[in-house]
């Protein structure tokens, strides 16, 4: 009888779940219409200008006109019944259809995604795990030690760094570290000719990711994720239950390990579900700074030039991610933590 | 606590000494730039691309509107296929593929044009008139090119008469049609396509790659990334047969860098060598940091006055109350320009060149607009002492009255129905900061006026689809470009025929007050006249700039200094105002090969394959087809054994420069082994550090 019921449990969880996971995408892709809708960006006009601005005014007013109407047809920008456009962009979302990109057209929005994306997952992936996992290591350690001298340097590091924002991190970075003593490049994604991939290819292409790496790093490990870390670490540690755990004259290790970091570790992995399912939208501020040809560098160049079909696939993309990453963690929880029960 | 502030004082001084002297060891060339191995620094010409990240940096089919910059990778300076170029120094043009001027039939309703014998792409098939009539048919046929609704507007038909003559129909008289063959600011979008290349392909989604070059440089590489592009000196190059021209730049590089902090800090170090412009602070960084840097002048102010647009604010004559002559006059009479010209004072002393009109004060605009209407300027309110509108509050003030405005209790003006009155002055975010910043110092004028003003930046998308679209009172504009002496292509916009109900902009081609029938005439007249006509177009023009004084739909400043830096370290021979000015520091346009073409290295670093200084001149004006083919070849046999002759003058060249080379190498190891020692230096620094640390804490156990 209850083993039935847990399993009834279960999939009743699941479907739950499911619904909720559905109807978030639902419901953000319908804000990302309604928000389109209301941008005062116009794709053509962005073009125009720029024609216009850059050859001065040498350019035939009659061919202006003409060319205006073109673009606005070719980029299927002439207007429509919003009932008839809301089930297209629907029909855009759900096949990953999102048209051609408008800086770069005839070429698929999507197509442009993912050019960009090795380059983001490389670069964000990399960093949210490091950041993640050292910052809160150091936060259980500074937390569980939190009377050592080497604590409580590293709470005075955490304070002083947590609020420098992670752009001003990088500027501090590359005047350190590509001018003063130059062992790192300026920026860009790669500076060796790309014949072939070889190990040379992979180290340059790590070696220009450091930087900005380091520059998300630094923030992330020694800000939010230590200072979080640590805080929860203190809090367990005064609990009844790891107190009990000192009483019985259990080992520090054990202590540490099977009560303090597990009990951390559950609103830490939300943390890290939510920073994984963002890592597929870009981080633009590092990414522009750095001349980073990731995700955030394709968002800002489409947002720039009102490129909306490129920018519904960034966002659309990011708005699956995030809540994939979500609806996984959901699923997950019951196993990190066993006092979350199917309900 | 004493003892401890000590201690705390030398480990600091003991780590910032290896720093600074880590700092000045480097070799400030060892750049970190995408080159082939083994390739030196000196023959390698960077040149930053102005546009930034390409999102796809295979794809050079720019056809399809849309895509990023043309300047920014180079294709426009050393790739494109044009006809003609304009001279940014004089305004006149430079025949290229072209072999001498357009010739137009009496109605203007036919035009051929004559097509360079000898010129050839990069992989030996010759260009011929077939290239540019593929070119013209395939945009009559292509909707998706930006150059169809040129082609649909203007273009009958268009067929070779022989190899080297096109004939044009075009559906109506143009006098002016070669204009969007040539190249005159910036870029131009009619650059002609290799047929043999194009034949066959889908014009929208082929990506022209790699582009098959006709210019002295050849793609050699691109950067996935989408930050750099490299480009390898063609060694066949058909100019160099025909006119005796090469670059001496083995290879020239467009890299982007980043924001300006970061430019900065790479023409610093001699990792750039030419650039678009940075914001004030970061060109006086590069000036105090490089000493080799120079500007449009050789010495300071380094700034280039003149870009081809004039910088400004535009009144939406559509709205309330800016749709008032006097009120526009009378904002424009309450602004103290020397507030606002001052500003824009750089720190080497560069200042902008002023002017009152929708056009660039370019010296030769300068005699034949601009002294000429000083008299008429004057009688319409022009401070003959500044060359701008005077400053004059109390006539501002009689102007407002004069059309029921009136001040309120707290000295702040009020609109005729008692309403406070407020301007709001939209500007650029992000980019083009200088006119955001034109934005703020006007709203400051005005406000000193009376009035309340507040400034709204917005980003790019939202900035032109609000100024196309008219959704704005008042708006930081480009009231003007221009770069010929034919004012026509820059004032036509003016004209009432040309309104556009899709993109109406700021109204004023359909404002309608006493003279707008005189000035639309007068357009339509200087659309009809040949630019041959010079004295009748410039007649035409000074009437139409008088009429746009009297009414004032825009305020213009001037054209914002842009700095144009370039380093002498590597590189020289760049163009210099007022000893070598043959060309504009316009690294983006492209106009920019003609400086390449004339560049040659400093010696100050080591160089592989760079040509040592170029001898031969820019080509002049040269005279149409009727050369006979006899003399033709005879000529292209005497440059091509002029060639010979010059490169064995190349070879000894090369000699010498290994020479150098070798040097150079073994200063550099030297310098390596100082480098070294430092870093021993460093490193012995740390350990004393850990040390003192260890004998502290063991002190204190």
């Amino acid at each position: 009888m209850s083993l039935r019921t847990s399993k009834k449990d279960l999939i009743e969880y699941v479907v739950t779940r499911t619904i909720f996971y559905i109807a978030t995408i639902f419901t953000s892709v319908t804000l990302i219409y309604v928000l389109f809708k209301f941008m005062p960006v116009d794709a053509v006009e962005n073009i125009i200008f720029q024609l216009t601005s850059a050859v001065g005014g040498v350019y035939d007013p009659e061919s202006v006109m003409e060319l205006r109407r073109n673009l606005y047809e070719m980029f299927g920008l002439s207007g429509g019944n919003p009932i008839e456009s809301y089930i297209l962009f629907l029909q855009r979302v759900f096949t990953f259809n999102f048209g051609p990109a408008f800086i770069s057209f005839p070429t698929p929005a999507f197509q442009l995604v993912l050019s960009r994306l090795p380059w983001t997952i490389g670069l964000l992936l990399t960093s949210t795990i490091i950041t993640w996992t050292l910052g809160n290591l150091l936060g259980l350690i500074a937390g569980y030690y939190q009377n050592r001298k080497f604590a409580k340097v590293l709470e005075a590091v955490a304070i002083i760094i947590y609020p420098i924002p992670y752009y001003v991190m990088a500027l501090i970075l590359i005047l350190l570290f590509a001018f003063l003593i130059p062992i790192f490049p300026l920026g860009g994604g790669m500076s060796i000719i790309p014949e072939k991939i070889t190990l040379d290819v992979i180290l340059n292409i790590i070696w220009h990711s450091l930087l900005p790496a380091l520059s998300l790093m630094i923030p992330g490990a020694l800000g939010w994720s230590f200072i979080s870390a640590r805080t929860l670490a203190i809090e367990t540690l005064s609990k009844d239950y790891t107190r009990y755990a000192w009483i019985r004259g259990l080992p520090s290790r054990h202590i540490l390990r099977r009560y303090v970091l597990k009990n951390i570790l559950v609103p830490q992995t939300t943390v890290l579900a939510l920073s994984l399912g963002g890592v597929f939208s870009g981080a633009v501020l590092t990414e522009v700074i750095f001349a980073y040809p990731g995700v955030g560098m394709l968002a800002y160049r489409a947002t720039f030039s009102g490129d909306l079909n490129t920018l519904m696939a960034v966002l659309i993309l990011s708005i699956f991610a995030v809540a994939t990453s979500v609806f996984l963690l959901d699923l997950l929880y019951p196993l990190i933590d066993p006092r979350i029960k199917h309900r | 606590m004493k003892k401890r502030r000590y201690l705390v004082s030398i480990v600091i001084l003991l780590l910032a000494l290896p720093m600074l002297s880590v700092k000045h060891n480097i070799n400030p060339v060892s750049a970190q730039l995408p080159l082939p191995p083994g390739v030196p620094r000196g023959d390698v010409l960077v040149v930053e691309n102005h546009w930034g990240t390409y999102i796809d940096p295979t794809d050079f089919n720019f056809k399809v509107p849309g895509k990023p910059a043309t300047g920014g990778n180079g294709f426009q300076q050393l790739c494109a296929a044009f006809l003609w170029y304009i001279n940014t120094t004089t305004g006149k043009p430079i025949n290229w593929l072209a072999a001498g001027p357009p010739e137009y039939s009496d109605d203007f309703k036919t035009v051929k044009f004559y097509i360079r014998k000898g010129a050839y792409w990069n992989d030996g098939t010759p260009f011929t008139a077939h290239d540019v009539v593929f070119t013209i048919e395939t945009a009559l046929k292509t909707e998706e090119w930006g150059t169809h609704a040129f082609a649909e507007t203007w273009i009958e038909s268009a067929r070779a008469l022989d190899d080297y003559t096109v004939e044009i129909h075009l559906k109506k008289p143009y006098p002016r049609f070669h204009y969007a063959f040539t190249v005159i600011i910036y870029g131009c979008s009619w650059w002609i396509v290799p047929k043999h290349i194009w034949e066959g392909k889908d014009p929208v989604s082929f990506k022209f790659y790699p582009p098959l070059s006709i210019g002295p440089y050849n793609l050699k590489s691109v950067d996935p990334a989408g930050n750099w592009f490299l480009w390898e000196r063609e060694e066949n190059w058909w100019a160099t047969k025909l006119l005796g021209l090469k670059p001496s730049p083995k290879y020239v590089l467009y890299i982007h860098q980043g924001p300006d902090e970061k430019k900065a800090l790479a023409m610093t170090r001699h990792e750039l060598d030419c650039l678009r412009t940075l914001l004030p602070e970061a060109a006086e960084m590069v000036i105090k940091g490089n000493p080799y840097i120079i500007g449009w002048r050789r010495t300071a102010p380094f700034a280039w006055p003149y870009d081809a647009c004039v910088k400004g604010i535009g009144f939406n004559v559509m709205r309330y109350p800016y749709n008032i002559t006097e009120v526009r006059r009378a904002l424009t009479f309450a602004i103290n320009f020397t507030n606002i010209y001052e500003a824009f004072r750089g720190v080497d002393g560069s200042l902008p060149s002023v002017t009152p009109l929708p056009i660039v004060p370019y010296p030769f605009a300068w005699k034949v607009y601009f002294e000429p209407l000083k008299d008429e300027l004057v009688e319409l309110g022009l401070d003959p002492k500044t060359w701008w509108w005077k400053y004059d509050p109390e006539y501002a003030e009689e102007l407002l009255k004069s059309v029921g405005f009136k001040r309120g209790a707290d000295g702040k003006w009020l609109l005729p129905n008692g309403e406070p009155w407020k301007i709001v002055i939209t500007g650029p975010s992000g980019f083009e900061m200088e006119s955001a910043r034109l934005g703020f110092l006007t709203a400051e004028e005005w406000r000193r006026f009376g009035i309340d003003v507040e400034v709204e930046l917005v980003e790019a998308g939202v900035f032109s689809a609000r100024n196309a679209k008219g959704e704005e009172d008042v708006g930081t504009r480009w009231p003007g470009c221009s770069l010929l002496l034919d004012l026509t292509p820059h004032l036509q916009w003016l004209c009432s025929k040309y309104y556009d109900p899709l993109a109406p902009g700021h109204g004023w081609n359909i404002f309608d007050f006493p003279r707008r029938e005189e000035l639309d005439s007068l357009i339509e007249e200087m659309e009809m006249t040949p630019t041959t006509d010079t004295d009748k177009l410039i007649e035409l023009a000074r009437k139409v700039l008088l009429i746009w004084a009297e009414q004032m739909p825009n305020i213009c400043y001037f054209p914002t200094p842009f700095y144009t830096l370039q380093d002498t370290y590597v590189w020289d021979g760049w163009p210099t105002y007022p000893d070598n000015y043959y060309m504009d520091p316009v690294s983006w346009w492209a106009q920019h090969m003609f400086v390449i073409l004339k560049l040659y290295p400093t010696g100050n670093v080591p160089t592989k394959e760079a040509l040592p200084r170029p001898g031969v001149e820019l080509p002049e004006e040269k005279p149409p087809v009727t050369v006979p083919e006899e003399l033709t070849e005879a000529i292209s046999k005497l440059s091509s054994d002029m060639t010979d002759v010059k490169s064995s003058i190349d070879e000894v060249a090369t000699k010498v420069s290994e020479l150098s080379d070798t040097v150079a190498t073994l200063e550099r190891k030297v310098g390596e082994l100082t480098t070294l020692s430092t870093i021993t230096y460093a490193e012995a620094a740390i350990i004393v550090i850990l040390i003192i640390g260890l004998v502290v804490v063991a002190r204190r156990k």
